[in-house]
């Protein structure tokens, strides 16, 4: 994102006195937002919540992901999460290549815990048990935001 | 936007597919077995959708989400994943390096695809369709 004028060290400042006039947002994707100083405003502190909640639920997501890998680790090679366009990825590589239909079956049921707990209200989560794999194969799944879970134990 | 019924059809359109393909290839194509029988529940999910009032999914993200969004959808779903699973497998998964999976089938035996994929998940999701698309009469007393 950049503003029309040439990028200077210091941030253009708007203020808060100036409640009516109108600012123009222009992101990468080509939206275009006109809209008041007062909206833009009470965008960026909505956003500043949000961001701030979200945060929050991740940690608590890392934390029951973390807890339920402890309680599947005989099953579990490695753990990863990642992004996918509006989603976070669990990414599980099991130790054994063959199709497990219990593990599968306890994964889509921890996604539906997560998906209906209020405490996770701004999570979305998907998730794709993987055989063992390499790299390659693995990175093809992962975004440049990722992270690897180790179990609680 | 296709509607309820246009999805079921098209849901019958995978199955007559499937028939076709566990009746002679099964050995050969487990895989796209695998493929068709998701699509065959995103039909079956997608009317059920419709016969609901929620909107048609415009991806498989606002699907997913949907379906576990949802209390009345739990034992959709718990067949519904391991069916994109499998299909997400067949799709994306497999190249030639040693010591890694080369093939579908070494994950998803055909005897997997047949009596779990099949005959297990979509067996049951597509009863769970049913039961919410017909429900049964109320008792007379």
């Amino acid at each position: 994102m950049a503003t029309k004028n040439k990028a200077t060290s210091r941030p253009k400042t708007l203020c808060h006195g100036d409640r009516q006039e109108k600012v123009l947002i222009e992101p990468e994707n080509g939206d275009r937002f006109l809209m008041t100083m007062q909206d833009a405003v009470h965008a960026c502190q909505f956003e500043e919540e949000k961001v701030k909640e979200f945060r929050a639920q991740f940690r608590l997501l890392v934390e029951h992901l973390k807890g339920w890998m402890q309680k599947h680790r005989d099953k579990i090679r490695r753990a990863f999460l990642t992004t996918r366009e509006n989603q976070i990825l669990f990414l599980v590589e099991r130790n054994q290549v063959r199709y497990d239909l219990e593990f599968e079956q306890e994964l889509a049921q921890l996604l539906l815990q997560i998906a209906q707990d209020a405490h996770c209200s701004l999570i979305r989560l998907d998730a794709m048990p993987i055989p063992p794999v390499t790299e390659s194969q693995r990175d093809a799944f992962l975004s440049p935001d990722v992270m690897e879970l180790r179990h609680a134990g | 936007m296709p509607a309820k019924a246009a999805h079921l059809t098209l849901a019958h359109h995978n199955q007559d597919l499937l028939d076709h393909l566990v009746s002679t290839q099964l050995e050969k194509f487990p895989d796209w077995i695998a493929t068709v029988a998701f699509y065959k529940a995103v039909h079956l999910v997608e009317a059920l959708f419709d016969h609901h009032g929620y909107p048609h999914s415009i991806n498989h993200e606002m699907r997913n989400e949907q379906i576990k969004g949802d209390n009345r959808y739990k034992n959709i779903f718990k067949h519904y994943f391991p069916l994109q699973t499998a299909s997400r497998c067949a799709r994306y998964l497999f190249n030639p390096f040693p010591g890694t999976p080369r093939e579908f089938t070494d994950i998803y035996a055909p005897d997997d695809v047949q009596g779990k994929l099949l005959n297990h998940h979509l067996h049951q999701l597509e009863n769970s369709v049913k039961r919410f698309l017909d429900p049964p009469p109320p008792r007379r007393r």
